[in-house]
């Protein structure tokens, strides 16, 4: 599920860039585009949030998928999602959506680097 | 973590139209010269060579979110992971955001790492975007 609503983000944005390098592009066009932009990444959002309990703030937070799944010397590091809240500066993180929602539930956030 | 530098264009180019920062593509790219302030497109930079599991002209950043809160616009990417394979790539310490979609490859912000940093085969370095602080806000 999660890869096909990437793939929509993915398609809305090369017909975006396609329209967008035109030599006389259509601004209805581009804004169309735009907007499914939005539309399917907040779907994404949507998807891997899912169960997320709104921030302190009152805002709901968003998901994505900060890192992708990577080898680094021969040792794979798998994907890393995030729970945000975009309005402050609080995040909590977990290897799969799931365990990224039951960390941003339980107030286990990310550590802000000292200042 | 590396620091943020803003490009004087940028400001001019976001009042301007020349940037959407929810649609456009974004792109990574490493360089071992130092950008300065000054410096308005891509062509202006002396980008490390290719190969190796680096891509001439960088790596897309996928825009996680673009939008304001309280009237404080913040644009949040995913990280962007390079990886050398089949051999070293080249060394690098800057990577520099900016717009490919934009006609001139507008440049947005680079980031210093402080050193010169070697990636050898096997190895990656990933461009880690704070999710909570954006890589940039307009407020």
């Amino acid at each position: 599920m999660l890869d096909q609503l990437t793939e929509s983000v993915e398609r809305a944005t090369v017909e975006y860039n396609a329209e967008s390098t035109k030599d006389a592009p259509s601004k209805s066009k581009l804004d169309e585009l735009s907007a499914r932009i939005k539309s399917a990444r907040k779907a994404v959002s949507d998807h891997i949030a899912s169960g997320a309990n709104p921030c302190k703030c009152g805002a709901s937070p968003i998901g994505y998928r900060k890192t992708e799944a990577y080898m680094h010397r021969g040792q794979p590091f798998a994907a890393v999602y995030s729970i945000l809240c975009v309005g402050c500066t609080i995040d909590a993180r977990g290897n799969t959506p799931e365990e990224a929602v039951k960390r941003w539930n339980a107030g286990k956030l990310t550590p802000r680097p000292q200042q | 973590m590396a620091t943020f530098n803003k490009f004087n264009c940028f400001t001019e180019d976001v009042a301007e139209k020349v940037h959407n920062l929810g649609a456009d593509t974004l792109k990574v790219l490493l360089t071992l010269t130092a950008p300065v302030a000054t410096n308005s497109v891509k062509a202006d930079l002396t980008e490390i060579a290719s190969g190796n599991g680096y891509t001439a002209g960088g790596t897309a950043a996928s825009i996680s979110s673009s939008a304001q809160t309280s009237g404080t616009y913040k644009l949040v990417l995913a990280d962007v992971v390079f990886t050398a394979s089949g051999g070293a790539i080249a060394n690098c310490r800057y990577a520099v955001l900016y717009n490919d979609t934009s006609a001139s490859d507008s440049l947005i912000g680079w980031f210093d790492y402080a050193s010169t940093l070697t990636i050898a085969n096997g190895e990656t370095l990933t461009w880690d975007a704070d999710p909570s602080t954006g890589v940039l806000t307009i407020a």
